[in-house]
């Protein structure tokens, strides 16, 4: 289910956090980022989410799985952050039709940025990136924000 | 050894699905269960969604099964089964991945038996229609070759969104078990499981 206007993107944020920040804190912040992208992505020209996911972990190694397929940026969860913390990791891939690659970079790189420097200080890792079914390349490239 | 294919588009649950009913096919049916699971992205969420609920999960992450990676799975495939010796294997694609061309793949399988190949079709019921506008040929093909079509998200689903679900199947003319359910609330899971294991 491949059209020439579907595009894919990864990446992986670390968040120093500010203040510890207790588990319903940190959900809330997960997934107004993932509302976040979703809704950047279609007012820039997304016209089907393939799916946009996440796993974010905090300092105690628990976690929330969260995707978004909707096109009001509605989020979906599961699993649960089992105590407060002062970190959290996240990984996020984003598939969707509407968006070319570079496009949908820099709209998830900015949203995710804007969204979790508002609770720490933001480490991003792309992790890799795909354009077509019928083949990928993985870009890996450190940038540290702090 | 027994192989259930899991198919739909991306974010029709196919995951959660697979990660509502394994235990209770465990429990169902006492087999050896293993999941080889395709991620189209570099990074497999899912897979590690999995891997933190306690399973153990081949991973094939990065391209999709019916093309790219079609020698890899059927590798997979092989070193899973002469080393696991699962008597059920979940297949589950990438959400991009056509379910036909992966059973056209299977034939160039040369690992220990498979005796029986089911396929599922899990269909996101709130996004159905909108992904049928998109790209119609494609879901019309995974109705098509599905054993088993799952209406999913029936809890977010209206009337509405479901029946055209089903009249969509009506219209192809296809005489396929439908069942409705919910993974991410576990309503009909216990039905899904049953199905998917079904002599």
């Amino acid at each position: 289910m491949i059209s020439e206007d579907f595009s894919a993107y990864a990446i992986k944020a670390d968040v120093s956090l500010r203040t510890r920040m207790d588990p319903a804190a940190l959900t809330s912040a997960v997934e107004k980022m993932m509302t976040t992208i979703a809704l950047r992505c279609v007012a820039n020209g997304t016209y089907l989410i393939g799916h946009i996911k996440s796993i974010s972990e905090s300092g105690d190694g628990s976690w929330i799985a969260s995707s978004v397929t909707d096109l009001d940026g509605k989020v979906r969860s599961s699993g649960a952050f089992n105590s407060s913390s002062d970190r959290l990791g996240v990984v996020i891939n984003a598939l969707q039709y509407g968006l070319k690659l570079d496009r949908l970079e820099a709209v998830v790189k900015e949203a995710v940025i804007e969204q979790l420097s508002l609770i720490g200080k933001v480490g991003i890792e792309e992790i890799g990136e795909e354009h077509d079914h019928k083949g990928s390349h993985d870009r890996f490239c450190k940038i540290d924000l702090g | 050894m027994e192989m259930v294919l899991i198919s739909g588009f991306l974010g029709s649950g196919k995951t959660t699905m697979l990660l509502s009913t394994v235990d209770q096919i465990i429990a169902l049916t006492n087999k050896k269960v293993a999941i080889i699971k395709n991620d189209f992205g570099s990074v497999g969420i899912d897979a590690k969604v999995m891997e933190k609920s306690g399973l153990q999960v081949a991973e094939l992450p990065s391209g999709c099964i019916c093309c790219t990676l079609g020698i890899d799975f059927l590798k997979t495939l092989t070193a899973v089964a002469t080393e696991f010796h699962p008597d059920l294997v979940f297949v589950e694609p990438s959400g991009l991945a056509d379910p036909a061309s992966i059973l056209a793949l299977m034939k160039g399988y040369k690992g220990p038996k498979v005796e029986k190949t089911r396929v599922m079709i899990i269909v996101d019921a709130v996004r159905f229609n909108l992904i049928s506008r998109a790209m119609p040929a494609p879901m019309e093909r995974q109705l098509k070759i599905g054993d088993v079509i799952v209406i999913n998200k029936i809890d977010e689903a209206t009337e509405q969104q479901i029946d055209e679900v089903r009249q969509a199947v009506r219209a192809m003319g296809l005489e396929k078990q439908l069942i409705m359910a919910s993974a991410l609330r576990r309503e009909n899971v216990d039905v899904v499981a049953r199905a998917m294991v079904a002599s």
